[in-house]
């Protein structure tokens, strides 16, 4: 077949709109050829603050873009840039910041090479803000796939560990199922729709395409599936604790925030923007499925022993309180989601750079018990883990108490009060696991092993906030990040106003739910 | 709706019926009679030679994987060959710096020492 | 100027909170103390600057309300860092503050050979700081804040010594009653957002007369919530039982949180919303009936119990009744006197009492203790003030304003009348029992330990628990003998010597006909009621004080009959009506009842619940109580979270089913 030798105009591209993405990929680009450069300097500083410097600069083109109230093509019908994807791209740039400074001392760090390490946290991130700028299907799962791909590795870079290795392949057989699946949804959106831009799948639902057409409809399951495994819905969500636990904790952090955010920027573009005109169709199963999250992710979370897995229950059961914000398809909602995304970064980043200055150190690794008296012997650790925990089981005076309120709100206001009286019972079975570890850390026995000969263990009483084997300060900037996040978490719980100015810009930006 | 894909599961159901029907009457039906040479793998009639601690070298997965990324990526230069003239200039930059990245991606690989053959 | 004033007197407890929890390593001797006692000056300070700023206003003008900054303005919910200054708020930030001060200052002392001082002064000034924040909370959610925040601070500081099992039980049974008291308010503040739109307190007042008519169901709903949590913070019947368990705690505190400030928060919280209340008479009714009944039901318990502070957390309970009728029957100035003359004199009986206990070596039992009055002569002279302001005996302050509320009630007419005779009823009461007190612990033949004092030594006993005989854990410190007795320590003496003063002339600001200082300063808060203005006659007063004044006279003869002339004679009417003692002494059976209608059948439903899954669901899997669903499901997770992908991919698959099935069912 011979095509038309037509002029095919070229797309118009938004430079400035692009900055951020020229910046990440020219980061990524930069450092992935210094890694070359042999010597410790290149390898122990120069990389992490070439990454942070591309992270750094792309935070900054993000904020120079943004002006309120605007949205606007960046590539015609591929890319679109307004408050929801600075927003977010904002979380990821932090959770990159973040991850950067976490993984300085781990050991994934030199089992699999500074370079390939940094390389592919950035590449992700690219993934994470080529998708919440998507404008269509094809860039929303390109962009799907460059997060992920990357985070596979990622998962698996700790080689001389056993469980990096399954964590690796575990999330790689399932997040390809789950690709496999969103990609099948899409298609069939596509095939129904006879478009893949979202603004034309909006226009054309309920126009020229019947909502019952079960073409459709079987897509919307599809996708709806797909996406619920990114962002670890039940019943979609059993990967998560193994590869939560088994990755290198940086990574687990990285995921646990970033990943979250980039699969709700997407159940936002996809279902609160270009599938709204089927909300009645897909709301009430996304309800269900939330509240199975709900339920199941604060059951699982009860029982575990190991933090990292408590955690990955806890971010399930999340899951599914942010999910109510987006079931609801109102404005609040989208709100009341990014509001929560937002604060969420903070306290979950905060709780695992605890638990990863305890793990290098602890003999219990990231054992519940590893976190026994820390309260007595390493304040600094001690205040940001329990912040964490209250703010993620929502008490008042922390950013998650009115992140969760403002999810109830949106909930209420959307007529799915029900499902806020699911958060409510879910935060309160959520007490019984978050309160755990504050009573650990705070009420658990003062005694420090020392370091003696083997068969003789010898026991000491921490003096002065000083013990032998965790001070605080060993490893300064994993501190820092626990300190700087819980520090924020309070902050914005007495203070949430700027956020509250930040998303109610974002509010404006899906058309389809503006007036 | 639903029902028309009556048929389409009237098909699924008798394709799988008969199907397992068949092999169940097999493995009811006829004789057992198990010998050493009945049992190993089928080899062309050749005796099999494969032991258990053959291994092949994980270099060459390396350079098969490598060799297939690249060959991939080459794949993609064609339609812009074709159609040039049609998508002008942009198109030429597009495919410079996508070539651009696939070179760095190469000096990596190279530089890694992932193409030599250890 | 006012509302910075405002503003100070929050900053000053919050900032010796901080200072002396971050430097409690570091604060050497005595100083945690005062520091904490300096804060609280200041904060006094600045309600009397407070005051006269206040005082400067016109009189329309004093209501000043102040916002630091607007904490969230979404969702229809306007909620600022608002305090309201007004002469309500004003006179309990001077009570409060004042209180504290001299509390705090007599902790110094008494709490010097305690393991955890700094942490008890840094608890302490926590409280001030709550319970400032309450009552300067310029709306529902700081009121509802502050509220959380005492509760928070009496729970730590019942339980202060943590390693008592009594004491940490008494905490938690604190908790769990105060917790009940702040779901009625967190409820009744919904109701009122629901209805009136907003949150601070100008807002609901202006809202409700619109929203409502008089007794509206929805008002008297929320008036009735509001109730429940005044009840359960006041310790009124039927939320009362977690008050003399908190006697558990160290002696000052039981003067400062659970006599003198806290447990007045109900009586706050009725004058603060009186507004609503007068629209909802019906439930100011059933608030004025209930606490009667309390304070004639405390009154009882007392004269039977025998442990020294629990008699006075029952006449505190009593007291409390009294000033919750005085503000139930609309009558805000006579209750909030009321509140103020007690706060001087129960501090003083249980500064006394805590200098009597260390001078008996943790020994509470009034019946072990007599004759203490000549080794401990200052303690007996300021005991006696206490005493008398508490019967209400003239001159004293509690004679004024205890007789201010009763007089009310005559005057209101109708069935309010029962309600002062009542009050009369429990005056004599009050008067005997507290009278009893005196008598037991100072006259009499002297007993050991008083003999020991009096040659200038000081008893030390085994460190026991004196409700179970247990011996004591004292690694975080210890009631009773390590503590000091007032006759020695020049702070505790002055602290206890100020509020004699108090107690004997704090009447002064509320004689009728003479000086009504209090009604006409407080009258700028109150203009808004109908009942403004409306007071017995002089004459009516002064009848009524007559009469309690004779009440009084009559209980503490009776006292001074039963324990001083006759002194077997009360044994003996304990044998003559076992029953009747016994039902007194067990307080009406209130903990039992309580015991066996919520506890045991809770209990027997975690019992039942746990047979039942362990035996059939899980066999013997689990071993959870209450919680038996949760850890059922639990373990249902946990077998299908089992490791291998072949699992999840078949929960997978079936999960993509459903989904798929769902939505196909809506095509067609």
């Amino acid at each position: 077949m011979i095509l038309p030798l037509a002029d095919v105009p070229a797309p118009h591209i938004d430079y400035k709109g692009l900055s951020p993405l020229i910046a990440l990929v020219g980061g990524t680009v930069l450092v992935l050829m210094a890694a070359l450069l042999r010597g410790r300097f290149v390898q122990r500083s120069l990389l992490p603050l070439l990454t942070l410097g591309t992270l750094g600069a792309a935070m900054g083109l993000s904020i120079w873009v943004w002006s309120p109230g605007d949205h606007r093509p960046i590539v015609e019908s591929a890319l679109e840039v307004d408050a929801l994807a600075l927003s977010l791209s904002l979380v990821f740039y932090v959770a990159g910041i973040a991850t950067v400074l976490l993984a300085h001392r781990s050991a994934a760090l030199s089992d699999a090479g500074a370079g390939e390490y940094y390389t592919l946290l950035l590449s992700s991130v690219t993934g994470m803000v080529l998708l919440a700028e998507a404008a269509n299907l094809i860039t929303l799962f390109v962009g799907i796939e460059l997060l992920s791909i990357p985070l596979y590795v990622l998962c698996a870079s700790q080689v001389r560990r056993r469980a990096s290795l399954e964590a690796g392949l575990k999330y790689l057989v399932i997040g390809s199922v789950g690709s496999a699946t969103l990609l099948y949804g899409l298609a069939l959106i596509y095939g129904a729709a006879g478009t893949t831009s979202f603004a034309g799948i909006d226009r054309a639902l309920g126009d020229t395409v019947s909502l019952s057409d079960p073409l459709l409809l079987t897509g919307i399951a599809l996708a709806c599936a797909g996406l619920a495994f990114k962002a670890s819905v039940a019943p979609f969500h059993q990967w998560t604790p193994d590869v939560y636990q088994g990755a290198p904790t940086p990574v687990t952090a990285f995921m646990a925030v970033a990943t979250k955010a980039a699969a709700f920027a997407i159940f936002l573009r996809l279902f609160d923007s270009a599938l709204l005109s089927a909300q009645f169709q897909w709301a009430p199963a996304l309800a269900a499925l939330a509240t199975i999250t709900i339920v199941v992710g604060n059951v699982g979370a009860i029982a575990q022993d190991s933090l990292k897995r408590m955690l990955a229950w806890s971010g399930v059961a999340q899951a599914g309180y942010i999910l109510a914000g987006v079931v609801v398809g109102t404005q609040k909602g989208l709100e009341a989601t990014v509001f929560y995304l937002l604060v969420y970064l903070l306290m979950n980043v905060a709780a695992f750079a605890v638990v990863i200055a305890r793990e290098r150190v602890s003999e219990w690794g990231d054992g519940m018990r590893a976190l026994e008296g820390l309260g007595r012997a390493a304040p600094w650790l001690a205040w940001p883990m329990t912040i964490a925990m209250l703010a993620l089981a929502g008490f008042p005076a922390t950013a998650g108490f009115i992140g969760k309120f403002y999810l109830i709100d949106a909930a209420v206001d959307g007529d799915y009060a029900w499902l806020g009286v699911v958060i409510v019972a879910g935060s309160m079975i959520s007490l019984v696991y978050y309160l755990r570890v504050v009573a650990v850390m705070w009420m658990g026995p003062m005694e420090v092993r020392l370091p003696s000969l083997p068969g003789r263990p010898r026991t000491a009483k921490p003096v002065g906030g000083w013990s032998p084997e965790a001070d605080a300060w060993a490893q300064p900037e994993v501190t820092l990040v626990a300190v700087a996040c819980a520090a924020a978490t309070m902050f914005f719980g007495i203070w949430p106003n700027p956020l509250f100015d930040l998303v109610a810009d974002v509010g404006t930006s899906l058309a389809s739910l503006v007036g | 709706m639903l029902q028309s894909y009556l048929p389409a599961l009237v098909f699924l159901v008798l394709g799988g019926a008969i199907g397992g029907a068949f092999t169940l009457l097999n493995g009811v039906l006829g004789p057992r009679r198990p010998n050493p040479v009945k049992n190993e793998p089928y080899e062309c009639g050749l005796p099999s030679e494969v032991k258990r601690s053959f291994r092949f070298g994980i270099s060459f997965y390396l350079i098969a994987m490598l060799f297939i990324l690249f060959d991939i990526e080459v794949i993609f230069l064609y339609p812009i060959a074709v159609q040039l003239k049609a998508f002008g200039v942009f198109a030429l930059v597009e495919t410079l710096v996508f070539i651009f990245l696939l070179l760095v991606a190469f000096v990596f690989v190279w530089r890694r020492g992932a193409l030599e053959w250890k | 100027m006012t509302s910075t004033w405002g503003w100070l007197i929050l900053l000053f407890p919050l900032v010796g909170t901080v200072v002396i929890s971050l430097g409690y390593k570091v604060l050497p001797g005595r100083l945690a103390g005062w520091l904490g006692s300096a804060a609280i000056l200041g904060a006094f300070v600045c309600a009397i600057g407070a005051l006269l700023s206040i005082q400067d206003r016109t009189p329309e003008d004093r209501q000043v309300v102040s916002t630091l900054w607007t904490y969230a303005s979404t969702a229809k919910v306007d909620v600022g860092m608002t305090i309201l200054v007004d002469p309500l708020s004003v006179l309990m930030a001077l009570v409060v503050s004042g209180v504290s001060f001299l509390i705090h200052v007599y902790s110094v002392s008494y709490m010097g050979g305690d393991r955890g001082y700094a942490r008890y002064f840094a608890y302490l000034n926590f409280f001030v700081f709550s319970m400032l924040l309450l009552v300067m909370g310029g709306n529902l959610v700081l009121l509802i804040v502050g509220w959380a925040f005492v509760g928070a601070a009496s729970y730590l500081l019942i339980s202060f010594w943590y390693r008592r099992g009594t004491a940490t039980y008494a905490g938690l049974k604190a908790f769990v009653i105060n917790v009940v008291g702040d779901i009625g308010l967190v409820v009744a503040a919904f109701l009122l957002w629901s209805k009136t739109g907003a949150l601070d307190w100008t807002g609901v007042f202006r809202g409700s007369h619109e929203a409502f008519h008089t007794n509206d169901g929805v008002i008297v709903a929320a008036c009735l919530l509001l109730t429940v949590g005044a009840f359960a913070k006041s310790a009124q019947v039927p939320l009362h039982t977690w008050l003399p368990d908190a006697m558990e705690g160290p002696t000052p505190v039981s003067a400062l949180i659970h006599a003198a400030t806290m447990v007045t928060a109900g009586v706050y919280l009725i004058a603060r919303t009186h507004p609503l209340y007068e629209l909802a008479p019906t439930a100011a009714d059933i608030t004025a009936v209930l606490a009667t009944f309390t304070f004639v039901y405390a009154a009882t318990c007392a004269m039977a119990i025998t442990d020294l502070k629990r008699i006075i957390a029952y006449s505190t309970i009593s007291q409390i009744g009294y000033m919750v009728v005085g503000v139930a029957l609309f009558g805000y100035a006579n209750g909030l006197f009321h509140l103020m003359t007690h706060a001087f004199f129960k501090a003083l009986l249980f500064m006394g009492a805590g200098s009597i206990i260390a001078a008996m070596a943790g020994e509470q039992n009034i019946d072990r203790m007599g004759g203490l009055r000549r080794a401990m002569p200052f303690t007996y002279v300021t005991f006696m003030v206490g005493s008398l302001a508490l019967a209400g005996f003239p001159p004293f302050s509690g004679w004024l304003s205890k007789d201010s509320i009763v007089a009310f009630a005559f005057d209101r007419g109708g069935w309010y009348v029962a309600i002062g005779v009542a009050g009369y009823v429990a005056a004599l009461l009050t008067a005997f029992y507290t009278f009893r007190v005196v008598f037991r612990v100072f006259s009499g033949e002297p007993v050991e330990e008083a003999r020991l004092l009096e040659r200038g030594e000081l008893a030390h006993a085994a460190h026991r628990n004196p409700l179970t005989g247990e011996e004591e854990d004292t690694d975080v410190g210890f009631p009773g003998p390590e503590h000091h007795i007032a006759e020695r320590e020049l702070p505790m003496k002055f602290a206890m010597s100020l509020l004699a003063v108090l107690a004997f002339a704090g009447g002064t600001i509320g004689i009728p006909d003479v000086s009504d200082v209090l009604e006409r300063f407080l009258e700028p808060t109150f203009a808004d009621s109908a009942f403004q203005g409306v007071a017995p006659s002089d004459t009516a007063e002064w009848i009524g004080l007559a009469v309690g004044a004779a009440t009084a006279a009559a209980g503490i003869g009776a006292a001074w009959l039963v324990y001083l002339r006759r002194p077997g004679l009360s044994l003996e009417l304990a044998r003559r009506f076992p029953r009747t003692h016994r039902f007194l002494e067990r307080r009406w059976y209130f903990d039992e009842l309580y015991d066996l209608t919520v506890v045991r059948p809770l209990q027997a439903l975690a019992a039942f619940s746990r047979r039942a899954i362990e035996r059939g669901i899980v066999q013997g899997l689990l071993v959870g109580g209450a919680g038996g669903l949760v850890r059922g499901g639990m373990t249902i997770a946990r077998t299908i979270q089992n490791g291998y992908l072949r699992a999840y991919a078949l929960l997978l698959l079936t999960g993509l089913a459903g989904l798929g099935l769902y939505f196909l069912l809506q095509s067609s």
